[in-house]
């Protein structure tokens, strides 16, 4: 049997819980007016710590969305994937009774699973040695898996279910691989994205690890202090031209290539060669069979570490050369903070509305630059300008780098 | 495009290498024994598949046994003996055209765990920064990729208790995508105190009930739970021309998978079964195959009374009359429950299998589920039989079901 490679994959809806906006819209309004979503961490009591600032969600009511599911059931990853579903779904006009007639299935990343349910269940036994009364809920509740099988529950998808666990480049990962099956036409539609919920082990790790903000996220700027950890959940309607075509869908963009590379060389910092990140930006245009010139904007992974932003930028201006000047790149985590296994996903999920749309959110938080960052990161204000294709990272611990290429539909009918 | 298996590496309670799991497995020893690493007085369940005399001092440093988790040393463990099983240490491929897959959806929940108890009781800004990265479920993958140079993909599947062949599923797709000519799949499972104790109180172990007598008997009535096990097995994927040229050493075929999702939440005994036959039989069908030709089932019954009732008529169901002529293993009976490794373990003796013409046996039911007589493989010193495909099922709790067919290659 060979691969049949015969499928033009387009996304059909977008689902968003961000912690500047909950839905495509709100969060869009707010992207493309530099809305910052920071503020004091309210999750876990945060006095113990010397940093507070987070990007939480915070107005997410899960009963507006009338899901079938007690909220008690599952974990906040869950239903922050299951509303962005539900919002999806509707935005790509899929009934309940479609989801019963087509192949689909669902793809997601996630870097921590349901670690607020974990955390919940273990703080008090932690704090007071007693271990051996952990939950009866920590097995059925906290594992990565947990998401995709209370969705497809939930949702009654019954096609291929993934989850990776690819950390903070997760969510392109799970993108990618419903892109794929699409692609070899093994199905027909996916529902692709990633989620994450706060956590305060992460939060603890990144602050010993120093590579959290105190104030802000500042992506790109020469006083940049490192992240700003944050949560939420993008979803993506991926499916065929044909089927979406025929069933008169709202069409976003089209996928045309996936690029996934590893460093081999830390398991915490990138290649500072950026040798990874450049594979994978160069793997993802071969498989879209377009030139460096093709890109117009790059929605960049542009974490606001020191180390991250100054070598995705060398690796942008290694592989595009002049053109590294032309074309806009920006980073959405000044707003949002990093959404860890959601990341790619909403930057996916945005990157589908530039094309769409034709403006560039800002990088915000750009007040000073630095000589090691000298691309057009689009600071502070959005740009109005025809983006017809965008490349969309997400790079991770372990040295994981993937990148998305998105192209403009061109008789768009996104309503 | 073919894919082949050219090398593996195991580490199971049966044995710290291939072989002696693999032989092990043949005489149906038991490696379910009481548990070493905690007290289990105050507890019903006391039995465990632990890797007891696992020395990471043999695949690394003694500075490395320290900082890195039990999960990342069994699973380099497994990875370096699978690297050199297929003699991949002198292939000609370049790093980028190497990659890693696994399994681990509860495998870094030790680091985890261990690193917040240190947290609420030191502090916050006390606890260790290299622990931290341990926490990262693909800490294990990453790890790998580093001490192999490996560049081409390193990725981290996070599915439960089919993540092990899920990471082979998503391996064999990119190399059939030609985007890499060898990866390593595979999973691996640590046993510990706070996935015990967190199993224990579902009720989901053998024995957690008042009265009910510890053991792990697949398919028998008198099956009343899991009993947990530890184990990592590394299966080396490979494009079957590539593989022919550097003139490797070909185990098996990897000829096709399927995959099904119904929770086992849902009350109808019947959505499972066809979910469970849905998945072997789109693995059966992408293999070219029919049922007739599949030489051995390894199923994934782990002593759950339900799971192991409705595998047990999903076989059946799409077996015939077939199922009398097709032997059926359960290699849990021996190894336990062993969570993300467990399917990769399973994928392993299968592969075994089509080498040596051997089956596992399972002892035999003493009890069956009624209306479940198949043909369990009978403890015997004759355990030989022609088998040129195995079905190797895999199903988690939470209801995902993959099934891959291992052939002989030819």
């Amino acid at each position: 049997m060979t691969l049949n490679i015969g499928n033009r994959v387009v996304i059909t809806g977008i689902g968003i819980i961000s912690p500047i906006g909950i839905g495509k819209e709100q969060f869009w309004q707010a992207a493309i007016s530099g809305k910052c979503g920071v503020e004091v961490i309210e999750s876990f009591d945060i006095t113990k710590f010397r940093l507070n600032q987070g990007c939480e969600v915070k107005d997410f009511c899960w009963e507006e969305f009338a899901i079938p599911c007690e909220k008690s059931q599952i974990g906040r990853a869950s239903q922050f994937t299951a509303a962005a579903v539900k919002m999806s779904l509707e935005n790509a006009a899929i009934s309940e009774k479609d989801v019963k007639n087509m192949r689909l299935g669902i793809s997601l990343g996630t870097a921590s699973g349901e670690i607020q349910e974990l955390e919940r269940i273990c703080h008090p036994l932690f704090k007071n040695n007693q271990e051996e009364k952990i939950d009866k809920m920590l097995i059925p509740q906290v594992p990565s898996n947990m998401i995709a099988a209370n969705v497809a529950r939930i949702f009654n998808i019954k096609g291929p279910n993934m989850v990776f666990a690819n950390a903070c480049a997760a969510g392109n990962y799970a993108i990618g691989y419903a892109y794929n099956l699409i692609r070899q036409e093994r199905t027909d539609l996916m529902i692709a994205g990633g989620a994450d919920s706060f956590s305060e082990i992460a939060f603890t790790g990144f602050c010993r690890m120093n590579t959290v903000a105190p104030d802000l996220c500042r992506p790109f700027d020469k006083n940049r202090k490192g992240i700003i950890p944050g949560e939420g959940a993008g979803i993506v309607i991926l499916e065929s031209l044909d089927s979406a075509l025929s069933r008169k869908a709202p069409i976003y963009a089209e996928i045309l290539g996936c690029g996934i590379s590893c460093d081999g060389y830390h398991t915490t910092s990138p290649d500072p060669s950026g040798k990874g990140m450049v594979s994978a930006m160069e793997k993802a245009l071969v498989e879209a069979g377009l030139r460096p010139e093709d890109i117009d904007y790059i929605s960049a992974h542009g974490t606001g570490t020191p180390v991250n932003d100054r070598i995705e930028t060398l690796a942008i201006r290694t592989l595009f050369k002049d053109h590294a000047y032309k074309l806009l790149v920006s980073s959405i985590k000044g707003m949002i903070g990093h959404t860890m296994g959601a990341s790619g996903a909403v930057g996916a999920a945005a990157s589908a509305l530039v094309v769409s749309r034709n403006i560039v959110p800002p990088t915000i938080n750009l007040e000073t630059k630095d000589p090691d960052c000298d691309l057009d990161y689009v600071p502070n204000i959005k740009r109005e300008k025809k983006i017809d294709i965008v490349m969309n990272n997400a790079f991770a611990f372990g040295g994981e780098n993937t990148s998305l290429i998105l192209r403009k539909y061109p008789d768009r009918r996104e309503s | 495009m073919r894919v082949v298996v050219t090398g593996m590496g195991v580490l199971s309670p049966l044995g710290l290498d291939l072989d002696t799991f693999w032989s092990n497995l043949l005489k149906g020893v038991p490696g379910l024994k009481p548990i070493s690493i905690f007290d289990t007085s105050k507890y019903r369940c006391k039995l465990a598949g632990e890797i007891q005399d696992f020395d990471p001092t043999r695949f690394v440093n003694k500075k490395s046994v320290k900082k890195f988790d039990r999960i990342q040393l069994l699973t380099i463990g497994a990875a370096d003996m699978a690297w050199e099983n297929a003699g991949l240490n002198l292939s000609p491929y370049q790093s980028d055209e190497l990659g890693i897959v696994l399994g681990s959806t509860y495998g870094s929940y030790e680091s985890v765990t261990d690193f917040y108890s240190e947290s609420l009781k030191e502090g916050p800004i006390y606890v260790s920064p290299i622990q931290f990265s341990n926490t990262v479920i693909n800490a294990s993958a990453g790890r790998i990729a580093i001490r192999f140079k490996i560049t081409g993909l390193c990725s981290t599947i996070a599915t439960g208790e089919t993540s092990g062949i899920d990471a082979m599923s998503y391996a064999y797709d990119f190399i059939r995508a030609g985007k890499c000519k060898a990866v390593m799949a595979g999973a691996g499972n640590s046993f510990y105190k706070a996935l015990f104790m967190g199993f224990y109180h579902t009720g989901k172990l053998s024995g957690s009930k008042a009265g009910e007598k510890e053991s792990c008997s697949p398919f028998d009535s008198k099956g009343n739970g899991i009993v947990l096990g530890e184990g990592a097995g590394i299966i080396v994927l490979e494009n079957l021309e590539d593989a022919k040229e550097r003139g490797a050493h070909i185990l098996a075929e990897v000829k096709g998978f399927g995959s099904h999702f119904t929770s086992n939440k849902v009350k109808n005994d019947q959505e499972i079964i066809d979910s469970a036959a849905l998945a072997m039989r789109t693995a059966i069908e992408e293999s070219g195959m029919q049922p007739g030709d599949i030489s051995l089932i390894s199923a994934s019954a782990n002593s759950t009374p339900r799971t192991d009732r409705l595998e047990a008529r999903a076989i059946k169901d799409v077996f015939g009359k077939e199922t009398e002529n097709t032997p059926v293993t359960a290699i849990k009976s021996m190894v336990g429950e062993c969570l993300d490794a467990s399917a990769v373990l399973q994928a392993a003796a299968a592969v075994c299998s089509t080498r040596d013409n051997r089956v596992p046996p399972l002892p035999n039911p003493e009890q069956p589920f009624s209306g479940c007589d198949l043909n369990y493989a009978p403890r015997s010193k004759n355990n030989r039989k022609q088998i040129d495909a195995v079905l190797v099922n895999a199903f988690s709790c939470a209801g995902k079901r993959t099934s891959v067919v291992l052939s002989k290659y030819r």
